[in-house]
């Protein structure tokens, strides 16, 4: 399994298919990636996340921790 | 143990069988019996000090295994912050990993208290105070600011010892007190669980992390080992001085350095030597850095001790 993948079942999981790919979209382009290919992409990706209140800063909130597991080395 | 086939949901449905309760191993208010060694002496290493007659040397092996239970008690400390964090990372995720992960953690917290009411059945009928390690949380905040691949591998190893203790070690010995036998039979069941979920999130440590983040994982995880070595040390010199309140006698300098120095390779044995050269996880640690088994072996040389770890 791809981190792109890992990410969109994560999100698929916590909202519906439709509302994790508009997620996906909104957050990539607003930290200027095209995927998550790396930790570090994920760690960026989860931080955007965390922005928000609710379900979905937690899911941002795992989503660092998870780049972090995985070797991710900025912040 | 075959790291390769197993999966987190199997992880579980074994540590389901498995698993034990504490008021069953060990009732509070339980009194031990001091009349018989606790460790077998291929852990204890003992025999070799002949300036000790037999009940000193017996009283120094429970001293030994005293601290030995709380050196775990003391490691699981940092093992339940990572496993949260492990599990943590698994929400919305792998179901079956997020059980798993917090399965480990809530039975670490109970080795935790299970290790607690030990050290009081042991404070109460001991007769003489023993000084163990205190600072779990120091320790913990040092190996917890190494990387997540150097954690997972100590915590790998330490867990996979658990297995030479009891079953290579102490199984069999009909010399020792059957409560402690039991006592490593029951955390060796649990550990054994835990070894198997290290390994699989060590395997997608390697399946997703950078080979930077392996490498420098790797050379963290061998400063962890310096690391508890010097701790352990400290306990070594600590037991000299329990040793010597207990038997009621002055030791020279010279009986002083010898015990402090046979509990020093004790210890290393115990709690990095038989992981350290414990073939599973060579095995694991060759696959995230294919130079480090050799690395490993190197090191354990330097420590001496039993070869029947291997």
């Amino acid at each position: 399994m791809q981190l792109m993948d890992l990410v969109r079942d994560k999100l698929s999981r916590a909202f519906s298919g439709r509302e994790a790919q508009r997620i996906i979209d909104e957050t990539l382009e607003k930290i200027g990636l095209e995927a998550i290919r790396n930790p570090d992409d994920l760690l960026a990706f989860g931080t955007e996340l965390t922005k928000h209140e609710g379900l979905l800063g937690v899911v941002g909130g795992s989503l660092r921790v998870q780049a972090r597991v995985h070797g991710a080395a900025g912040d | 143990m075959s790291e390769t086939s197993d999966s987190f949901a199997r992880c579980v449905e074994q540590s389901e069988r498995a698993a034990w309760r504490l008021d069953d191993v060990m009732p509070a208010g339980t009194r031990l019996d001091f009349t018989s060694p606790f460790l077998p002496e291929s852990l204890a290493k003992t025999a070799s000090l002949e300036m000790l007659d037999a009940r000193e040397r017996k009283i120094l092996n429970q001293i030994t295994a005293n601290a030995y239970l709380n050196a775990f008690s003391f490691v699981e400390e940092y093992i339940i912050a990572t496993m949260m964090d492990h599990a943590r990372a698994e929400l919305f995720g792998d179901k079956d990993a997020l059980r798993a992960l917090t399965r480990v953690a809530e039975e670490e917290v109970k080795h935790q208290q299970l290790f607690e009411r030990y050290r009081i059945a042991f404070e109460d009928g001991f007769g003489t105070t023993c000084r163990v390690l205190d600072n779990a949380a120091e320790v913990a905040g040092a190996i917890l600011s190494k990387s997540p691949v150097a954690v997972m591998l100590v915590t790998f190893q330490l867990e996979l010892t658990t297995q030479h203790h009891y079953v290579e070690s102490a199984r069999d010995d009909d010399t020792l007190d059957p409560f402690f036998v039991s006592l490593l039979k029951h955390h060796w069941i649990e550990e054994s669980q835990h070894a198997r979920v290290d390994a699989l999130e060590l395997e997608k440590q390697a399946a997703f992390a950078p080979n930077r983040a392996l490498e420098s994982g790797v050379d963290e995880y061998f400063e962890i080992v310096a690391e508890l070595g010097a701790t352990f040390a400290r306990q070594a010199a600590m037991d000299v001085d329990s040793l010597a309140t207990a038997i009621g006698r002055v030791l020279t300098d010279d009986e002083r350095t010898r015990i402090e120095a046979s509990r020093r390779l004790a210890y290393e044995d115990m709690f990095v030597r038989c992981g350290l050269t414990h073939p599973t996880f060579l095995a694991l640690l060759g696959r995230l850095d294919e130079s480090a088994p050799e690395r490993a072996e190197s090191l354990a040389k330097t420590l001496g001790g039993d070869p029947s770890c291997n």
